[in-house]
């Protein structure tokens, strides 16, 4: 990839208790490139080797073999760091500080310099709905505050790569959505990020692309499009419901079911049917041509969630 | 690291120490302790409470302290109130410094400061702080740096604010106290590095402040010991004639045979030390040399105070014999000892010793005289023990007798073992030999203090020509005790002879390197490097 900003090869940790012991592999020769302007999703069980793998970019973590480099340069090298946030799994921010201290010291830490940050940190502190509270102490804060200044703190610097871990833990629906909409904004202007999170349907919102994760491998990576696929079944809701379905629809598609209504009074009812696009076009005339309303036609797409928890047993298996 | 790093990590570290509860409680302790000498002030005229509301003389508390001080009431009973005030102001002066903050306090520091590096270092705050572009080592420097602010406000705070606050109530400026809070700082950040070490292997606080108190403890025990173990080595000579003189010196003749120090300190060594004993001593030896030397710090602030703070009003004070004159006795003046022509008798020989300070009564040049001088114990440079020293002194003694008695126109009165009063401690020992010299057509009432201080004896010879006892005020002063020891005219003689003490008084600047400051400094900066390096090492290999 031309543009790569995050290239990792053969990636593998161990991690050992003591010198002799064998200790824990963590990752198993991982390997990944990330080009610009890219929202990751990055899933996996527990143990999966998710937060390790970002730790080694970080390098909060040693890689015991292989290469990972970030902008180009090795990640043991801390200077590329100003240009990524991280917002950690249970982060404890420094709790003697206010939200806006703590803006300003992590956004001078990368290099920023204060009256750079002074004209950023109130927007920011808007963003994650935390203007008002901008001047309380850390440890005055919640754990849905903290996560929002948190999130602040990731991006402050106006990194090009973000590493967000959990983003939307502890935080609110409302403050949800805001995460989504900075998110989105991010993704607007270029920005690569790396969400790690157990709520795959807002991982499914937020993500152009998934990388799944099992025992310190990468199983499966691909577009959203690619790991939800079409199942080929569409459901059709109409009324009133046809007494000979199979008759009309014989030599079409394959696998109908039916959900007939559950009364006299009801006309309206449900059948699925395996069909491709072309047959679906059929099924729709044949429906028009004797006089049956469709009142609802959903193509059947395999769930994220599904297809990760496949993925995860066949993996096991 | 540029400017905007360093604010950051500044402002970080000032926040901490600002938002820490014990820093708030210790601030507002300090402002009491820094308050009290506004309102109990030390005047001269005596203490006064509440701007002079109430006030006491001197000579009531020590009326009332008479029977605890036992034979030190007398020093102070002889004591000028000026002079006590002095020392009433030292001595709350000492108690903030040297007992409060310098060894309370520190221990309170410790326990305040020493959650910094292990919650830098937990779980959560290490993934924010460690993955931003600025590498662990200058994080760890950051929060060492927080600790030793902490305690270097407090410093500041309590020393100058005593300062002030004594300035105010009692009217006595000492800046030379100001060295204090350097020192107390000083102090701290050397222990301060080994609970950064701990706090990064362990990655706890109360592992944290249980092994730097440990650690305190066994430093201070090491130092001790390898002190004690230096005084007594430097004593293991044995002296069997010691009064042969040569030169400008004493000779040292075991049995009979004349030994360079070298041999003696050799021959000692080898013959007493077993291997064990060796082992242990190279043992303690290296561990001196190579742990930091917190105790010092007092001594070093001492001996800036004594070089900086020199309040210069001395008629004359001398370092090599630790001599102080604070007043010139009331009819002298000072002169020039090359305007006293002849230099009257003189033990020893005037060739053998320098007078390096002189005086006469001002309305009579021929009439009484004082003089100081001074003679080293050994020929530079000392490698002599301290029995030695000590057997010099006895020996000085009989040289003394001896040579009053090999001429008839001296006549010996009496001799006296005295302690002398140097305003704080009460300990030294002098010789006070009273003797009649019969010099061409005048007999002189000569009064000569002997004592020792280091590789120098210190004399001071008071010369009254018969008739002169007339003069009141002379003769009150020849006759008593007041007029070189008791009043306080002589202070200054350091001659504790315990091993802190004359550990104290053999670290000095241009002392050679086991007892130079600069190497007490250096070698204890030297292991603050260490544990700094070895907790940036670990730090850097840990997988957060």
């Amino acid at each position: 990839m031309s543009d790569s900003i995050l290239s990792v090869r053969n990636l593998e940790k161990t991690y050992r208790n003591w010198f002799f012991s064998k200790g824990h592999q963590a990752l198993h020769g991982v390997s990944l490139e990330v080009g610009r302007g890219t929202v990751f999703g990055l899933l996996g069980p527990n143990g999966a080797g998710k937060t390790t793998l970002i730790k080694v970019l970080l390098g909060l973590v040693r890689g015991t073999e292989g290469e990972a480099e970030i902008f180009g340069k090795p990640v043991g090298d801390p200077a590329p760091r100003n240009r990524v946030g991280y917002l950690p799994e249970a982060h404890r921010l420094p709790p003697y500080l206010t939200g806006w201290q703590v803006l300003r010291l992590f956004g001078e830490l990368c290099g920023r310099d204060r009256a750079w940050l002074d004209k950023r940190i109130p927007g920011w502190l808007a963003e994650v709905g935390m203007a008002q509270d901008a001047h309380r102490k850390i440890k005055e804060y919640s754990k849905g505050m903290c996560q929002r200044i948190g999130i602040a703190q990731a991006l402050i610097h106006e990194p090009e790569l973000v590493f967000l871990d959990e983003p939307t833990d502890g935080v609110d629906p409302v403050g949800r959505e805001a995460i989504r909409r900075i998110v989105e904004d991010l993704k607007q202007k270029g920005v690569t990020i790396f969400i790690n999170s157990h709520l795959l349907m807002e991982v499914e919102m937020m993500c152009d692309r998934v990388v799944i994760m099992d025992k310190g491998s990468i199983i499966q990576e691909g577009t959203m499009a690619e790991l939800t696929p079409d199942t080929g079944v569409v459901r059709f809701t109409v009324s009133p419901y046809p007494k000979e379905l199979a008759q009309l629809l014989a030599g079409i598609g394959s696998g109908l079911s039916e959900e007939p209504p559950q009364s006299e009074s009801d006309r309206t009812g449900v059948f699925k049917i395996t069909v491709d696009g072309e047959e679906t076009d059929r099924v729709i005339d044949i429906m028009r041509a004797n006089q049956i309303g469709i009142r609802g036609l959903t193509r059947g797409k395999l769930t994220l969630e599904q297809s990760f928890i496949d993925l995860v047993k066949k993996e096991s298996r | 690291m540029n400017t905007t790093l360093l604010r950051a990590l500044l402002h970080d570290a000032l926040y901490q120490v600002l938002d820490n509860k014990v820093f708030r409680i210790l601030v507002v302790v300090i402002g009491l302790l820094v308050l009290l000498p506004l309102f109990l002030g030390a005047k001269e005229t005596g203490l006064e409470i509440f701007f002079g509301i109430w006030s006491f003389p001197y000579a009531t508390f020590i009326d009332g302290l008479g029977g605890m001080l036992g034979g030190s009431n007398n020093a102070l009973s002889s004591m000028t109130d000026s002079e006590l005030q002095e020392i009433c102001v030292q001595i709350y002066q000492s108690f903030i410094t040297d007992g409060l903050m310098g060894n309370l306090g520190i221990f309170i520091c410790l326990a305040a400061t020493a959650f910094f590096i292990p919650q830098m270092i937990e779980k959560g705050a290490a993934d924010t702080i460690f993955s931003k572009p600025v590498s662990r080592i200058t994080l760890l420097l950051a929060r060492y740096i927080t600790g030793v602010l902490f305690v270097g406000l407090l410093s500041t705070l309590l020393v100058v604010g005593t300062h002030v606050s004594l300035l105010i109530g009692s009217g006595i400026s000492d800046p030379a106290f100001l060295w204090n809070a350097l020192a107390l700082t000083y102090q701290f950040s050397l222990l301060y590095a080994m609970t950064v070490l701990v706090g990064v292997l362990t990655r706890s606080t109360v592992a944290s402040i249980l092994l730097t108190v440990l650690f305190l403890f066994f430093n201070g025990f090491i130092h001790f010991a390898w002190t004690g173990i230096q005084m007594g080595r430097e004593g293991e000579m044995e002296i069997a004639e010691p009064l042969e003189e040569t030169g400008s010196g004493i000779s040292v003749t075991v049995n009979g045979e004349e030994k360079t120090k070298e041999e003696l300190v050799l021959e000692t060594s080898e013959e007493d030390a077993g291997w064990f004993i060796s082992l242990l001593w190279n043992t303690t030896q290296t561990l001196h040399y190579c742990l930091p030397k917190t105790g010092d710090a007092e001594t070093i602030a001492a001996k800036l105070r004594g070089s900086f703070g020199d309040s210069g009003d001395s008629p004359f004070k001398d370092e090599l014999m630790a001599f102080e004159l604070k007043s010139l006795p009331p009819g002298f003046e000072s002169i020039d000892p090359a305007e006293l022509g002849s230099t009257g008798e003189l033990f020893p020989p005037a060739e053998d010793g320098t007078i390096v300070f002189a005086a006469r009564e001002a309305n009579h040049p021929d009439g009484a005289r004082l003089l100081i001088y001074r003679r080293a114990v050994v020929e530079a440079p000392s490698g002599l023990s301290g029995r030695m020293r000590r057997e010099s002194t006895r020996a000085i003694e009989k040289l003394f007798e001896a040579w009053l008695a090999a001429d008839e126109s001296r006549q010996q009165l009496s001799l006296d073992r005295l302690n002398i009063a140097d305003g704080t401690t009460w300990s030294h020992s002098a010789r006070d030999f009273r003797w009649t010299a019969f010099r061409s057509d005048k007999t002189w009432n000569v009064r000569t203090l002997i004592a020792k201080d280091g590789d120098w004896f210190g004399m001071l010879q008071l010369e009254i020509p018969e008739g002169a006892e007339e003069d009141e005020a002379v003769a009150e002063h020849f006759g008593g005790r007041d007029y070189m020891f008791g009043s306080g005219s002589l202070v200054g003689m350091q001659a504790a002879r315990n091993p802190s003490a004359w550990y104290a008084e053999k670290l000095d600047w241009t002392a050679e390197w086991k007892y130079s400051i600069w190497f007490s400094i250096g070698s204890s900066l030297g292991f603050v490097l260490i544990c700094l390096a070895l907790a940036g090492f670990r730090l850097s290999r840990i997988d957060f």
